[in-house]
């Protein structure tokens, strides 16, 4: 348990670092950066689709049939993951860097040592109940689930409270510009991604505060929180799946159960 | 053990330490109207460079507009002065100048001398205060109003062309909120521009002027009167000099006693009719004199005259360019500074 804890602490610790340093990264250590996340990202999408893959085997192919070799899962198997992952540390290294409440990096590092100690009640729990090579990921999965779900919860709070410029009476062009033009990074393709991000966030902020007054204001004022949530659950999904990669790679359970 | 101290220290870090900033190149913000631009350093240089260089030709233009102007104002101006030379010929060699100029000569001790009452008398015969002065005053509103209008174009141009030219930097105007408190007073080329262009606009009104160059028109009559007598004299020595003294006082007792042989057999009046034929014959002389001296010269002064107001058209033309290039070198050298002061802190980023 000690090596999972030292282990997710890396995780936050890592996201930590990168997030400091995010913005005077050369792009070739931006682009290093990526890969990292990107593989432990992609690790624990792979591993997965290996456990639905072996179990689909377990099912459906014969155990002497060579199919089970060629199916096992391989680079094609392993493309979907990879590419997802790309695009998900991406999100992650973006929403990481633009991280402007201190609190923040709080809850990601308390949620480390809630998340393992969490899945090992879950593990001995589930024990009795879930087949060995499902075990890891499901009780990975229940453990995930409330503590994902609570650091989103502390995460649309954080952001409900965070102080965001007037822009009642103020173009939109005015308005975009105002955040984007607060974006900047030693790195041209980071500080793109920066400032379309911000970018986004003007058109949002924009939306809801011009939309205000009118009658439709409490849907659209919804449909603005939604997008921050959704914005959330995907920042901590990514955030939980590195979280996870590194677990496999390096952790006692998930290493134990490859 | 070694959990807790990494997940303390990882925890007090994150608290404590703040993100990294990246200041990018500095960037100056610049106001043209509406517009706003961010331009960084080189930018900005070729900004100032680009304003010398437009405001430096635009003055070389408005010189060679002023030129022409001033050329064509002053011809008509001195062809009306022109027209009434014949006019004070006429006086010149009438019996009334004559005896005008020898009456102001026998007042030597009131300090007027001949030349003094003629260069008078040709103030007011050629350069009639009200009409020179009023011609001058038009030339000189015209000259500024030219001058204004070719400003107004200059800076029309140089707008144009830099609102062109930094069309592709242009960026939304910042929020006017307190978030902008940090941010540094933007380079306002408009407002910069249009009090330079109003200061030189004065410093043009207040030194560049006919009038101030012609110096009136009693100075206008003396001038040109003692370069036509100056003329005249170095090319005959006798138009204007010399003819005092081929009539003097003497000539009054050979009129006399020649009037007292023909009055003789008057008896008792004859010292009353010689004095009155001595008279008779004295003006007849000097206006026979004054016909002659007229065919011998009449050209030759108007030469002079003519020749004496082109020298003095040549001087306030040469003495109001004159004062113009002095104007705009002092403007040069103030707007050079100015622009220098405007843009060093936006070169510096500010």
């Amino acid at each position: 348990m000690l090596r999972d804890l030292l282990c997710l602490l890396g995780a936050a610790a890592l996201a930590w670092v990168y997030y400091v340093y995010a913005r005077v990264l050369p792009t070739p250590a931006l682009l290093l950066a990526w890969g990292v996340f990107t593989a432990l990202i992609a690790t624990a999408l792979f591993h997965r689709a290996r456990i639905r893959r072996r179990a689909f085997l377990a099912v459906y192919v014969a155990e002497a049939s060579p199919l089970q070799r060629w199916l096992r899962g391989g680079v094609v198997l392993a493309l979907r993951p990879v590419l997802l992952g790309a695009l998900l540390a991406l999100l992650l290294m973006v929403a990481l860097a633009r991280i402007a409440e201190p609190r923040t990096w709080l809850a990601l590092i308390a949620a480390g040592p809630v998340l393992v100690l969490l899945r090992a009640w879950w593990f001995r729990r589930l024990a009795g109940h879930a087949g060995p090579l499902y075990l890891p990921i499901l009780s990975w999965r229940a453990a995930a689930l409330p503590v994902g779900a609570a650091l989103t919860v502390l995460l649309v709070w954080l952001a409900f409270h965070q102080a965001y410029p007037d822009f009642a009476g103020v173009s939109l062009e005015r308005a975009v510009w105002h955040l984007v033009d607060q974006e900047q990074a030693r790195s041209d393709p980071a500080q793109v991604l920066l400032q379309a991000a911000a970018a986004k966030d003007g058109l949002r902020l924009w939306l809801a505060q011009q939309l205000m007054p009118a009658p439709a204001a409490s849907l659209l004022q919804l449909l603005g929180w939604l997008l921050v949530l959704a914005e959330e659950v995907l920042f901590v999904w990514s955030y939980l799946l590195l979280s996870h990669g590194l677990l496999i790679g390096i952790g006692s359970i998930d290493r134990a159960g490859r | 053990m070694l959990w807790l101290v990494a997940t303390a220290a990882l925890f007090a870090l994150a608290a404590n330490q703040p993100q990294r900033a990246w200041s990018p190149p500095p960037q100056a913000e610049v106001v043209l109207g509406d517009a706003h631009y961010r331009l960084d350093a080189a930018q900005v240089e070729w900004l100032q460079a680009f304003s010398r260089l437009h405001f430096s030709e635009g003055r070389e233009a408005a010189r060679a507009l002023l030129e022409a102007e001033l050329g064509s104002g002053l011809d008509a101006v001195f062809a009306g002065v022109r027209e009434r030379l014949p006019e004070f010929a006429d006086w010149y060699y009438s019996l009334g100048g004559e005896y005008s100029r020898l009456g102001m000569a026998a007042l030597a001790q009131l300090n007027l001398a001949e030349g003094e009452f003629i260069a008078r008398k040709a103030a007011t015969m050629l350069f009639p205060a009200e009409d020179w002065e009023a011609a001058l005053a038009g030339l000189d509103a015209h000259m500024l109003a030219t001058l204004q209008g070719h400003q107004q174009r200059v800076r029309a141009g140089w707008l144009a062309e830099v609102g062109e030219r930094l069309a592709p930097y242009r960026v939304p105007a910042p929020l006017g909120a307190a978030s902008d408190a940090a941010r540094a007073e933007p380079l306002r080329l408009d407002g910069f521009i249009a009090q330079w262009v109003a200061e030189e606009g004065e410093a043009f009104r207040g030194r560049v002027q006919l009038s101030a160059a012609a110096g009136g028109s009693a100075a206008a009559g003396t001038v040109l009167w003692r370069r036509a007598a100056a003329r005249a004299t170095a090319a005959s020595g006798r138009v204007v000099a010399a003819r005092g003294a081929s009539r003097t006082a003497g000539r009054m007792g050979a009129y006399a006693t020649g009037g007292l042989a023909a009055c003789a057999a008057t008896g008792p009046a004859a010292a009353g009719c010689a004095l009155l034929a001595g008279a008779v014959a004295w003006v007849a002389t000097d206006w026979a004199l004054l016909r002659i001296e007229e065919a011998r010269s009449r050209d030759e002064l108007l030469a002079a005259l003519d020749a004496g107001l082109a020298q003095l058209q040549a001087q306030m033309f040469d003495e109001v360019l004159a004062a113009y290039d002095a104007v705009a070198f002092e403007q040069e050298a103030l707007a050079g500074g100015a622009i220098e002061r405007e843009f060093r802190p936006a070169q510096a980023g500010r």
